[in-house]
């Protein structure tokens, strides 16, 4: 890996370039704005200080993804109701849990009495996947491109905010980097215009810290929040008394005296990557405003995500820009919602919650698949939870619902070399624990990283001179039943 | 758990990861040796089941040549002279060892041990003789003579000849004789002194982390004396601005935060700042680094506090409320015991390892972390030397009767407050008895006339069982009160409200008893708060074991309880160990014992890790490159002997790092220009690792936030205090303070004072690579992104200090000067320095296309829009940037 754990004297760069026929100011330009083209990164030598950037590198082995569109459903959607069905129950409707070792994340007020699904799962697509048509009629007509796995389990876990933390960080603790950070670490970024790790957050951020944080990587691998509201991304637009001439002026000047001090330091690779970073930063700015621009879009588009009807404008509109930032080589794109912990009145509010994402979601996929990117992109769609199958009672009049179940639940994903049309795993009869092929959060990380021409034992990082890793040796396995 | 799972690969991480640096294959003709060639090997891929677990795995031994000879369950392991008949051999390249295919020998180390055997398996000494047994760890004398764990010895400063040329002996600062020495070796020589210019404004940024100020810089340019230059290097050391700036470096590697951190809650840490100001003053005061080393592992110690009377010392003299603050440094680790964390016993086992952690990358140099589930797999470090470190700092954490952060205090209040407090409090107290005499009195009144609604027959019985305790009420009465007379079931002060309204006076009767509260409540509220103190403090009453935990796990600890002591490989077992407890302090005496042994002049770690750090800082290179490794793995130092020398100097001279700072700063070294572009020498030295030329060096996070503070003018010069908040803005990034400019300005003091949030890293910093502190940082990282460039020319934060910065212009230079007259204010105010005539000739051009701009667009003026849009460029100039 280009990534190697080595640590010394000098920027590696610096040798780099020492070694090179080009001139230093030229290079330095070259190295940074050659996003088209993949440069291959240069070999790090043994003795280099690690500089980091967002230069495409190397993979382990060939990829078959490039890119990735997570869809995160925090809260925790009831695979039982939704992905897994689980006939069983309504034999056992309103008798008791026959089983053992239900945890409630809120004992107070659990019962042990069965609610069954509603009756409107079909066998769907020619692959004949069991979904809940009702919920989800869209996701029905994209069945054929799904891998669904009914198999997650995030073990020792029960909570929303360890649970999200488990699916981005691989820890249900806080303070570790995230997957979009790790990904963008080990691959570099195939634009350099635009962030390489972005967070689409719609409606409001997740509960609990930032699950984009990069932590012990170097800030640049740090996703991007893209808001709903200007300014969509920090510091991306100038201020008024700067847009247009102003700043190109102050840009020209900048340029002219980092160039004339540059002549003084012949050789400081550093100042010319700061000149580059500042055209790069200009760019970005183009490119980024453009990226975020939806009226870009056709009125078909539109219309296929849903952005014409309020009940889905808010996730087309956030899946509508994800596709773009893909389209424009962003590597990691993770859409937050959250909104699917259902502790009562469950049936109703998850039609809601469908209601607004189903279209949406499945368009992403038509959508990707129609415009050829859906080879290159996993689109992955999931909590970090399902829902028991007993009645969580909130009292008097109020609706049952469903509590936390990190045992067994169920994500899809489409797209990046995975299995179409595919069911891995399985849950028990009560779909309470995944007892097939099961699939923690480091089997998913590590699958993903195959994916991506990545080693999970590979990818490390050198943090107060010990290693930092996503997926730590022996905890996580590729589950090989999803691939292709 | 997920943690222990965790803690359990991480060895076989490690060995993953660390596999590429074992040593590499030797000539073809060269005589390998067991120790020198083929242990390391072993050691990384193989000791881990043969040797060093109780267990040994097919009953081979892999230590020690001889017992490799001995054989194993599947009989002769190797053939001497004969690699191909050697089921070791056999085993290794076949890829059947190690058995996890993801840690196989590389080629070339199969190779080697191919060689080695055929060579007759030679061994490069006699090996220790004796029983040994599976699990013990074996140091061998190649581990023992390492550098970092040799003495550090004092040479003698070299004789160069080019330099005595032009100076006597004596004249020579000792640093340019060690670094020319090198530098002639390969055929380099120093740079020529860069102008001094240059030099003030390095001066100004290495000591203080601001630009030099006007006045400073007009008072060295017109001192003509021969040593103006060491004259102005005495008075940045004395600004309390070197106590901020040097504070900054401590705090990364001690790990400093004003947040909890361990889980999403990261608690605010209201107390930690008490020693970051300690640390500030006393580097200012240039406290000798041995005593600051032991006030903060020991400040308690020092003062013979306990845990039942640091109270009583803090409230007594200022000195020994310093001794303690200075513990805050044992409790910088991340501690999410008071954030009702998932497990609580793992929880308070973090704090412990983590603080262990940042002792031993802090001071100590060695990742002794590793050894926290097992033997180091590449430094002579066996797992017993982690609970050995655990051991001296067990007392003050005490996990068997843990005692959550905020039982982990105390109260700094003054005399006068705490008299008034007391004062107030009594006037309190007394008014919430008559607040309570009176609501009693009402309730009585309430009572009275609800039972003269119950008929008459029934009131004797109905009074006696409301008079009646409830808890003493017969079932009859309680019965009574339920279902016939529910009103006096409720009635009691504390639902008087309930009954207030059913009467027409009830607004006069409530009057009664709320104005006694409201009264109390208004001199509650004038009660004088204390602030606290976090410190370290250990309970003599309670001392607990420790053991090593098996593989790290908690719940797996070893039948022997572990002696304090430091690192084994350092000196002989007598030289290390501290006793249990030392009978003439009130504690166990284990931190003071070990903080001494530190600082005895004698440790080889200490005082070679803060010197490699020091040189960093000025040089932005170390000696050694890992800063927080200086085991095996690490590179060797670049000037051994230099870093001796200094080390050694450092301790002979009382510790002081003010006159480190001299020596280095006015030395020929530390005043070379950076410019200097030589062909020659950067194909020898293309990394100028020799020091042919100074470094070039982005300021970091903070000093670029402070810089950019001070040249606008905007700067609150005012030290120490509270930290000042953070928040998430509007535009959804990271601020100092919340958008406005307080009253006291605090959002515009120096970047030191800013709340250090975990979880809410300040965005403009953290774009600069502030650290993250998890839990410390050994060393940070400098990187070029196109993010930093974006905040240097969208944030609201610039643009801000646009703005200052123009009108500070204005009002220097005067609104009548001309554009280059208050370009070259601008530039001298910025960089310390005039533009030449290129650069001039730029940002007039800029001035004027802005001025049209601005005409064009009616802005209301035109010519300070202009100057603030010049203003904004300077800051992000690599000049501004950048320290030459």
């Amino acid at each position: 890996m280009s990534q190697s754990f080595a640590k010394s004297s000098a920027s590696s760069r610096r040798h780099f370039l020492a070694q090179s026929a080009f001139g230093v100011s030229s290079l330095g330009l070259v190295t940074l704005l050659k996003e088209e083209q993949l440069l291959a990164a240069p070999e790090k030598p043994e003795l280099g200080e690690v500089t980091h950037d967002l230069l495409p590198k190397k993979t382990s082995h060939p990829a078959r993804a490039k890119s990735m569109i997570s869809i995160f459903c925090g809260g925790g959607p009831s695979h039982i109701d939704l992905f897994d069905r689980k006939p069983v129950l309504d034999e056992y409707a309103g008798k008791r849990f026959p089983g053992d070792g239900i945890k409630y994340d809120n004992a107070g007020q659990a019962t042990s009495i069965i609610m069954p699904s509603p009756n409107t799962f079909k066998k769907c697509g020619e692959s004949g996947m069991e979904i809940n048509v009702e919920m989800l009629p869209q996701f029905a007509e994209i069945v054929d491109d799904v891998t669904l796995v009914r198999s997650m389990q995030l073990p020792n876990i029960r909570n929303h905010v360890a649970g999200m933390r488990a699916m981005t960080t691989g820890r249900a603790r806080e303070g570790w980097p995230s997957l979009g950070s790790w990904i963008t670490y080990g691959l570099g970024s195939e634009t350099q215009n635009l962030p390489a790790f972005v967070a689409i957050t719609i409606p409001k951020n997740p509960v609990g810290s930032p699950y984009w944080d990069s932590r012990q990587l170097p800030s640049i691998y740090q996703g991007t929040v893209v808001r709903k509201t200007d300014p969509k991304i920090a510091n991306l637009n100038p201020i008024a008394q700067l847009r247009g001439k102003p700043q190109g002026n102050q840009l020209d000047l900048l340029k002219e005296l980092n160039q004339i001090h540059l002549e003084r330091h012949p050789g400081e690779d550093d100042l010319s990557a700061r000149i580059a970073s500042y055209e790069l930063a200009a760019r970005m700015q183009t490119a980024a405003t453009e990226a975020l621009d939806l009226s870009k879009e056709t009125e078909a588009t539109h219309k296929m995500y849903g952005a014409d009807d309020p009940v889905t404008k808010e996730f087309a509109d956030a899946l509508i820009l994800a596709r773009r930032f893909v389209e424009r080589g962003v590597r990691f794109v993770q859409v937050w919602n959250y909104g699917w912990d259902m502790h009562e009145n469950i049936f109703e509010y998850l039609k809601r919650r469908c209601d607004a994402s189903d279209k949406p979601s499945a368009a992403l996929v038509k959508d990707l698949k129609n415009r050829g990117l859906l080879d290159s992109t996993i689109v992955q769609w999931g909590g970090e939870m399902g829902r028991l199958p007993v009645i969580q009672d909130r009292g008097e009049g109020k609706k049952p619902g469903r509590d936390h179940n990190t045992e067994g639940f169920s994500i899809w994903m489409a797209g990046g070399g995975l299995k179409e049309g595919h069911i891995h795993g399985a849950t028990d009869d009560f779909g309470h624990r995944a007892v097939e092929d099961v699939v923690t959060q480091h089997d998913f990380h590590a699958t993903l990283l195959h994916q991506f021409g990545l080693k999970a034992e590979e990818l490390h990082y050198d943090h107060n001179a010990q290693p930092v890793a996503l997926v730590e040796p022996g905890q996580g396995k590729v589950a090989t039943g999803i691939l292709k | 758990m997920l943690n222990q799972l965790r803690r359990n690969s991480l060895l076989l991480f490690a060995l993953l990861v660390f596999c590429s640096r074992v040593p590499c294959a030797s000539a073809a003709d060269q005589r390998l040796t067991f120790e020198n060639d083929i242990r390391p090997i072993f050691k990384a891929y193989c000791f881990h089941c043969h040797g060093e677990e109780k267990e040994l795995s097919g009953d081979l031994d892999l230590r020690l040549q001889r017992l490799i000879l001995k054989g194993g369950e599947s009989g002769e392991t190797i053939v001497p002279g004969k690699h191909a008949e050697s089921l070791l051999f056999e085993y290794v390249e076949s890829g059947d060892m190690p058995p996890d295919e993801k840690q196989r020998l590389k080629p070339e180390e199969v190779e080697l041990i191919a060689k080695w055997i055929d060579q007759g398996a030679p061994t490069a000494g006699p090996e220790q003789t004796g029983d040994i047994k599976p699990g013990d760890f074996l140091i061998t004398r190649n581990e023992r003579s390492h550098w970092a764990f040799r003495p550090i010895k004092k040479s003698a400063v070299p004789v160069v000849v080019a330099l005595t040329k032009k100076q006597t002996e004596n004249e020579i600062n000792p640093i340019d004789a060690f670094i020319a020495r090198k530098l002639k070796e390969k055929g380099l020589w120093f740079s020529q002194s860069a102008n001094r210019l240059t030099l003030i404004r390095r001066a100004a940024y290495d000591l203080t982390g601001l630009p030099p100020s006007p006045e400073e810089l007009k008072q060295y340019l017109a001192d003509q004396s021969p040593d103006a230059y060491e004259k102005m290097i005495d008075r940045l050391l004395e600004s309390p601005h070197y106590g901020e700036r040097w504070t900054r470096h401590w705090l990364d590697v001690a790990g400093y935060a004003d947040s909890e951190g361990y889980n999403d809650k990261d608690i605010i840490r209201a107390d930690a700042w008490h020693y970051r100001d300690y640390v500030i003053r006393s580097l200012n005061a240039d406290k000798p680094w041995d005593q600051f080393i032991i006030e903060q592992l020991a400040g308690d110690e020092l003062v013979k506090a306990t845990h039942a009377s640091a109270q009583k010392l803090v409230d007594g003299d200022v000195a020994t409320r310093d001794k303690l603050t200075a513990t805050g440094f044992l409790r910088l680790a991340p501690d999410g015991t008071g954030s009702s964390p998932m497990d609580p016993a793992i929880a308070r086992n973090q704090v412990i390892t983590e603080s262990v952690k940042i002792i031993s990358s802090s001071l100590l140099g060695m990742t002794i972390g590793c050894a926290e589930c097992h033997h180091h797999r590449f430094d002579p470090i066996p797992q017993q030397d982690f609970y050995r470190l655990r051991a001296v700092i067990a007392p003050v954490f005490d996990h068997e009767k843990w005692r959550v952060p905020t039982n982990r205090r105390a109260a700094l209040m003054s005399e006068a407050d705490k008299a008034k407090a007391a004062e107030l409090s009594a006037k309190v107290k007394k008014l919430d008895e008559q607040h309570k005499q009176k609501k009693a009195e009402v309730t009585q009144l309430i009572f009275e006339r609800v039972l003269t609604e119950i008929p008459e027959a029934e009131r004797e019985q109905a009074k006696a069982a409301y008079e009646t305790e409830r808890k003493k009420r017969t079932a009859e009465q309680a019965q009574l009160l339920k279902k016939k007379f529910p009103m006096l079931d409720l009635l009691s002060p504390g639902t008087l409200h309930l009954f207030i309204a059913r009467y027409k006076d009830g607004n006069e009767l409530k009057k009664q008893f709320e104005a006694i509260k409201a009264e109390a409540d208004k001199i509650r509220a004038k009660i004088p708060q204390p602030e606290y103190i976090r410190i370290a403090t250990e309970d003599p009453q309670h001392i607990p074991d420790t053991f090593v935990f098996y593989r790290g796990d908690i719940s797996s600890p070893e039948p022997d309880k572990v002696v304090p002591g430091g690192l084994t490989v350092i000196g002989s077992e007598l030289q290390n160990r501290f006793p249990l407890n030392n009978p003439e302090l009130p504690t166990s005496g284990r931190r003071l014992a070990f903080a001494r042994y530190l600082t005895n002049g004698k440790h080889p770690l200490v005082a070679r890790v803060l010197m490699n750090r020091f040189w960093m800082h000025h040089f932005g290179q170390a000696f050694v490159d890992s800063t927080g490794d200086f085991g095996a793995r690490a590179n060797p130092p670049t000037h051994p002997e230099l870093l001796d020398w200094l080390a050694a100097d450092f301790m002979e001279q009382g510790w002081q790092l003010k006159r480190i700072h001299r020596l280095i700063m006015t030395s020929r070294t530390y005043r070379q220009t950076s410019t200097t572009h030589s062909e020659q020498a950067a194909s020898i030295d293309a990394d100028n690792r020799l020091l042919w030329r100074m470094n070039l060096r982005r300021l970091e996070a903070e000093a670029i936030r402070d810089a950019i503070l001070a040249v606008s003018g905007e700067l609150n010069r005012n030290p120490f205090g509270e930290p000042v908040p953070v928040s998430l803005s509007d535009s959804g990034i990271i601020t100092v303070g919340a958008g406005k400019v307080s009253k006291d300005r605090r959002e515009l003091k120096r970047s030191i004072y800013v709340q250090v949030r975990r979880t809410q890293p300040v965005t403009m910093l953290n774009a600069f690579d502030a650290p993250s502190m998890e839990p410390n940082c050994e060393r940070r990282v400098s990187s070029t992104v196109a993010t930093q460039s974006l905040a240097l020319l969208n944030s609201e934060f610039i643009r801000k200090q646009s703005v200052a910065f123009a009108k500070r212009v204005l009002s220097a230079a005067g609104k009548e000067a001309d554009d280059t007259t208050l370009i070259k204010t601008a530039w001298e105010m910025a960089l310390s320095s005039q533009p030449s005539d290129t650069e001039m000739l730029a940002l007039q051009k800029h001035m004027q296309l802005q001025l049209k701009e601005y005409q064009a667009r009616k802005v209301k003026d035109p010519r300070q829009e202009a100057l603030t849009s010049l203003c904004h460029v300077l800051f992000g100039t690599n000049q501004f940037l950048y320290v030459e």
